[in-house]
C-alpha cells in the first residue's frame, strides 16, 4: 500500500538533484534501527546483543512460564545471562561487564536498554533477570571499596570467567510498610519491623520482608533493617547470604503478571549477620536505599517500555496476518491511525527514558517522571493493542494480554506513581521553589 | 429461599406480563444478593481465584432454581422473569431488572455473571423461536471471523454473509461452558441465520486460556456439514447484540462497585505515612474519580426508556462504549490503592482488573464501538 506509492518521497526524490537526493532519507531501517544509532558505539552493541539473547532465550519460555511459573528453573537462563555479560552490566570494568566511556556518562543507560530488550520478550523473565541489578545496586552504590573487592570483584570473576552466576536480590519492602519506605515524607512515620539488634561481632536480624523478586533464588540479598530501638534513620543495608541460620523463604506470592519472577517473603529468625557484611556505613541504610531507587526507577520505565513495545509489535503483526471483509487489518486507516498512535507513545516513552538516563548520576526527579510517564503510556498502549485485536487480544495465545499484566505492575513497584508524583514534586520543592523563595 | 421464591415468580406470572414494579425490582436484587452470599460465594476461593468449576453445576442449577438464570423452557423458575427471560422482549422494566441482576452477580463473580448473561441470550433467541430447551450450558457465538462486529455485520448482515454449507467455519469464537447447547447466529445472503445444536457432538470446541473471565472462551469448528439452519430476523439480531452489550456494561458496573468497595475497606485498615490511608490525598483522589465514575456509568446504563430495538441497540453501543471504560478505570484506580497488594492474587482485586479488562474488548472494544456508533449515526 505504502511501498509502491510513486508520491512517497522515497519513490519521488529520482526528480532531485544530486544534492537533493542526499538528503532525503530512502533507507529501509525500523525505527529501532534508527534510535539504536543515537546510542553511544558500544552501548548500541549492547542493545543488539540484548534484542538477541532475548529473542534466543527468553521468547521460547515466556507464554510456557506464564502459565506455569511454579516448575520453571530459571538456573539455566541465568546462567546463559551471565555468560553472555548481563548480570554484571551494572558495572564497569573491572566490577563488571558495562562498557566503560559510555557509563561514566550514564550509569543506568546500559541496564536500561537491555531491559527494554528482554521486557519487549517477557515481563517476568526479565524482572527475574533484572531484579539481580537492584541487589547489587546497594553494594555498588555504597561507594565502599573494601565491599567491592570482597563481593563485586568476585562475583564478576565467578560470572565471566567461570559462567557462575551469583544471583542477588534487594529487600525492602515489609507487610506494614511498602510505599512508606520509598518516600522520604512518608517514611518518617513507617511501620518497619525488621530489627537488628548489636551483639559481639555483629547483629541479629528479626522481622519478615515481603515481595521480594527474586528474594527465593537469590544467593546474597541486600536487606535494609533499623537498629532496635532506633528509628527509620537508623537503618541500614545487611548482606544476608543464603544458608546463614535462621534465614528462610516463606511463600511465594501469586501474582497477576511477570508471574516468571518470584516474589517471596523473607523470614529472618535471629539471623546473625557479621559486622563486615554491612553494606556501606552503619546507619547509612537509608540515603542509600533512596539512591538505588533513584537508579532502579529508569530500569522500569525501561521494562514498562519493553512490555508495551511488545504488545504494540504483535498487535502489528496480528493485523498484517489478519484480514476483515477480504482486506488485510493494516490496510484499514482506522487501525494505521491507533497503531501509529501506539508507535507516538513508544517514541515519547523512550525518548523520556534516554533523557532520564542522559546524566552520569541518578536524578531524583527525572527517574521518577521516567518511571510514572513510561508505566501510564505502557498501559495505555497495551490496552489500545489489545482493543484493535478485538476478542483475539484477550487470548492468552497472543501474548498481548499478558504485555498488559506485566505492564500495570510497573505502575505499583519502586514506588507506587502515586509515590513517585511525590518524589518530583519534593525535588522541585527543594529546587526551583526554594531559589524563588530565595529572590522574593 | 427456593420455596419463597416459587411463590413470588408464581404471583408474578398471575399477575400477567408486564407488571414489574420497582419494589419487584428490588426484591429481585435481594434475591440475587442473598444467593450470592449463600451459594456463589463458594465458587471462588483462594485456591480458584477464577472458580471452583467443579462446583459451577451446583451452583447454576440453584440459580436455575430460583429463577435467576432462563431456561428456554416454559415450566422453567426464571422463563419469564430471569436473566433476560421472556418478560425483556416486551417491557423495559424486565431489562432492568435483568440488568440489576446482572450487576448484583458480576460484585460477587463477573465470569460467574457472564455465564447467566450468556446463557439467558442464549435462551431468549430460543423463546423468541419457540424452541424449548431445559439445559443451562451454552456455547454462544454472535458473529463470524475474527473481529468484533461492525455496523455492517449487525445492521446489513448480507453484505458479510458467509457459506453455511462449509463443513468447517474456523476460527469461530464464542463463549459458554460444558456446552450442551450451542447456539451460533451469522449473517447469510438473506440476513441473519442460527444454527442450534441441542448437543455439543457436532461441534468442537477447544478452550481458549484468557485474559479474564477465565474457563468460558472457545474457538469452535463444526465437525460434520451443517445442514439446517434457522433464519432470524434483523429485529432480533439487534435486540441481541443489544442485550449483549447492555449485560457486558451490567456486569462491568458490577465489578466496578465491588472494587470501590473492597479499596475503600482497605482504605480504612491499611496504615501507610503515619495514618490509615483513606487520609491520604493521593487516595482520595483515586476514590473520589471512582466513585463519580461509577454513578456516572449507572447513569449511563439504566436511562434508556426505548423498547424499539433499533433504538435500545443504538444505546446499548454507546453503554457498552462508555460504562466499560469508566469501568475499567475504576477498576485500575482501585488496584492502585491496593499497592502491591492489589496485583496479587489473595485480594481478589486482581482478578477483577482482568476481568474489565476483558469485557471492554471482547464483544466489540472502545476501538469497534466507536466507529459503530459514528456509522450508525452517518446512516440516520
Amino acid at each position: 500500500m505504502f511501498t509502491d506509492n510513486y508520491l512517497s518521497l522515497r519513490n519521488s526524490k529520482e526528480s532531485l538533484a544530486f544534492l537533493g537526493k542526499l538528503l532525503v532519507d530512502s533507507k529501509y531501517q525500523s525505527l529501532w534501527e534508527y534510535d539504536t544509532k543515537l546510542l553511544p558505539h558500544k552501548v548500541q552493541k549492547w542493545r543488539r546483543k540484548a534484542k538477541a539473547f532475548s529473542q534466543l532465550y527468553i521468547r521460547p519460555l515466556s507464554r510456557t512460564v506464564d502459565i506455569d511459573p511454579y516448575t520453571f528453573d530459571p538456573n539455566p537462563l541465568i546462567q546463559e545471562a551471565t555468560r553472555w555479560g548481563f548480570q554484571t552490566i551494572i558495572m564497569p570494568f573491572p566490577l563488571g561487564s558495562a562498557a566503560l566511556f559510555p557509563y561514566l556518562r550514564s550509569t543506568t543507560l546500559q541496564v536500561a536498554v537491555i531491559a527494554e530488550e528482554f521486557a519487549s520478550e517477557c515481563g517476568g523473565l526479565a524482572l527475574l533477570l533484572l531484579a539481580h541489578h537492584l541487589g547489587v545496586a546497594p553494594l555498588l552504590l555504597s561507594g565502599h571499596i573494601p565491599t567491592w573487592f570482597k563481593f563485586l570483584i568476585p562475583m564478576y570473576i565467578k560470572g565471566a570467567w567461570f559462567g557462575k552466576p551469583t544471583t542477588m536480590a534487594f529487600a525492602i519492602t515489609e507487610p506494614d510498610a511498602g510505599s512508606d519506605v520509598e518516600d522520604s515524607i512518608g517514611a518518617k512515620d513507617a511501620h518497619t519491623q525488621v530489627t537488628a539488634t548489636p551483639v559481639k561481632g555483629g547483629y541479629i536480624l528479626n522481622g519478615t520482608k515481603v515481595f521480594i523478586s527474586d528474594g527465593g533464588i537469590a544467593d546474597r540479598i541486600t536487606v535494609f533493617a533499623k537498629i532496635k530501638g532506633q528509628g527509620i534513620d537508623s537503618w541500614t543495608c545487611f548482606l544476608v547470604e543464603k544458608g546463614m541460620k535462621g534465614f528462610s523463604v516463606g511463600r511465594r506470592e501469586k501474582k497477576m503478571g511477570q508471574r516468571a519472577s518470584d516474589a517471596s517473603e523473607l523470614i529472618f529468625d535471629n539471623v546473625f549477620v557479621p559486622k563486615r557484611n554491612i553494606v556501606g556505613k552503619l546507619k547509612g541504610g537509608w540515603p542509600l536505599n533512596q539512591n538505588v531507587l533513584n537508579y532502579s526507577r529508569p530500569v522500569v520505565a525501561a521494562m514498562a517500555l519493553g512490555h508495551a513495545r511488545g504488545a504494540f509489535e504483535r498487535a502489528l503483526q496480528f493485523c498484517n496476518l489478519h484480514t476483515y471483509m477480504g482486506k488485510k487489518l493494516i490496510d484499514y486507516n482506522e487501525i494505521q491511525y491507533e497503531l501509529a498512535d501506539m508507535l507516538i507513545k513508544l517514541m515519547s516513552i523512550r525518548m523520556t527514558i534516554w533523557r532520564s538516563c542522559a546524566h552520569f548520576r541518578a536524578v531524583q526527579s527525572l527517574s521518577s517522571i521516567a518511571k510514572v510517564y513510561a508505566s501510564d503510556m505502557a498501559v495505555e498502549v497495551c490496552k489500545q493493542a489489545m482493543e484493535i485485536m478485538g476478542d483475539e487480544g484477550v487470548a492468552h495465545e497472543w501474548g498481548v494480554e499478558k504485555a498488559l499484566r506485566d505492564a500495570r505492575l510497573t505502575q505499583i513497584y519502586e514506588g507506587t506513581n502515586q509515590i513517585n508524583r511525590y518524589a518530583i514534586i519534593e525535588h522541585q520543592y527543594t529546587t526551583d521553589v526554594a531559589i524563588n523563595n530565595v529572590i522574593s | 429461599m427456593v420455596l419463597f421464591v416459587s411463590v413470588f415468580l408464581n404471583i408474578k406470572r398471575e399477575e400477567g406480563m408486564d407488571s414489574l414494579t420497582n419494589s419487584d425490582i428490588f426484591q429481585f436484587e435481594l434475591l440475587t444478593g442473598d444467593f450470592c452470599k449463600k451459594s456463589l460465594s463458594q465458587f471462588i476461593d483462594e485456591h480458584h481465584p477464577d472458580g471452583n468449576f467443579s462446583i459451577l453445576p451446583s451452583i447454576i442449577y440453584e440459580a436455575c432454581s430460583i429463577g435467576i438464570i432462563t431456561k428456554a423452557h416454559h415450566n422453567a423458575s426464571g422463563y419469564d422473569y430471569g436473566i433476560w427471560g421472556k418478560q425483556t422482549l416486551t417491557s423495559t422494566d424486565a431489562i432492568i431488572n435483568s440488568l440489576t441482576m446482572l450487576s448484583v452477580l458480576a460484585s460477587t463473580c463477573a465470569s460467574f455473571a457472564f455465564l447467566a448473561h450468556i446463557q439467558g441470550l442464549a435462551a431468549n433467541i430460543l423463546i423468541q423461536r419457540d424452541i424449548e430447551n431445559n439445559t443451562a450450558y451454552p456455547f454462544l457465538s454472535l458473529y463470524n471471523e475474527l473481529l468484533p462486529p461492525h455496523y455492517q455485520t449487525v445492521v446489513h448482515p448480507s453484505s458479510h454473509a458467509i457459506k453455511l454449507d462449509n463443513p468447517f467455519i474456523a476460527q469461530l469464537h464464542g463463549y459458554g461452558y460444558n456446552p450442551c447447547y450451542a447456539i451460533v447466529c451469522v449473517p447469510d445472503t438473506s440476513g441473519w441465520s442460527m444454527l442450534y445444536f441441542d448437543s455439543v457432538q457436532t461441534i468442537l470446541l477447544q478452550s481458549i486460556k484468557t485474559h479474564g473471565l477465565r474457563g468460558l472462551y472457545y474457538k469452535a469448528r463444526f465437525n460434520s456439514d451443517i445442514t439446517a439452519t434457522i433464519p432470524v430476523s434483523n429485529h432480533t439480531i439487534e435486540l441481541l447484540f443489544a442485550f449483549f452489550w447492555l449485560g457486558i456494561a451490567a456486569i462491568s458496573i458490577g465489578i466496578a462497585q465491588s472494587a470501590y468497595l473492597k479499596a475503600i475497606n482497605y482504605a480504612h485498615q491499611r496504615y501507610q505515612r503515619g495514618s490509615v490511608i483513606k487520609n491520604i490525598e493521593s487516595v482520595q483522589m483515586l476514590l473520589g474519580a471512582s466513585k463519580a465514575k461509577i454513578e456516572t456509568a449507572k447513569n449511563a446504563l439504566f436511562s434508556f426508556t426505548a423498547s424499539d430495538s433499533y433504538l435500545l441497540l443504538k444505546h446499548a453501543a454507546h453503554s457498552k462504549l462508555i460504562v466499560t471504560t469508566l469501568c475499567s478505570q475504576v477498576v485500575t484506580d482501585c488496584l492502585q490503592v491496593f499497592g502491591g497488594y492489589g496485583y496479587m492474587e489473595d485480594f481478589g482485586i486482581e482478578k477483577k482488573f482482568r476481568d474489565i479488562n476483558t469485557l471492554a474488548t471482547i464483544g466489540g472494544s472502545p476501538f469497534f464501538m466507536k466507529q459503530f456508533i459514528a456509522q450508525m449515526e452517518m446512516e440516520e
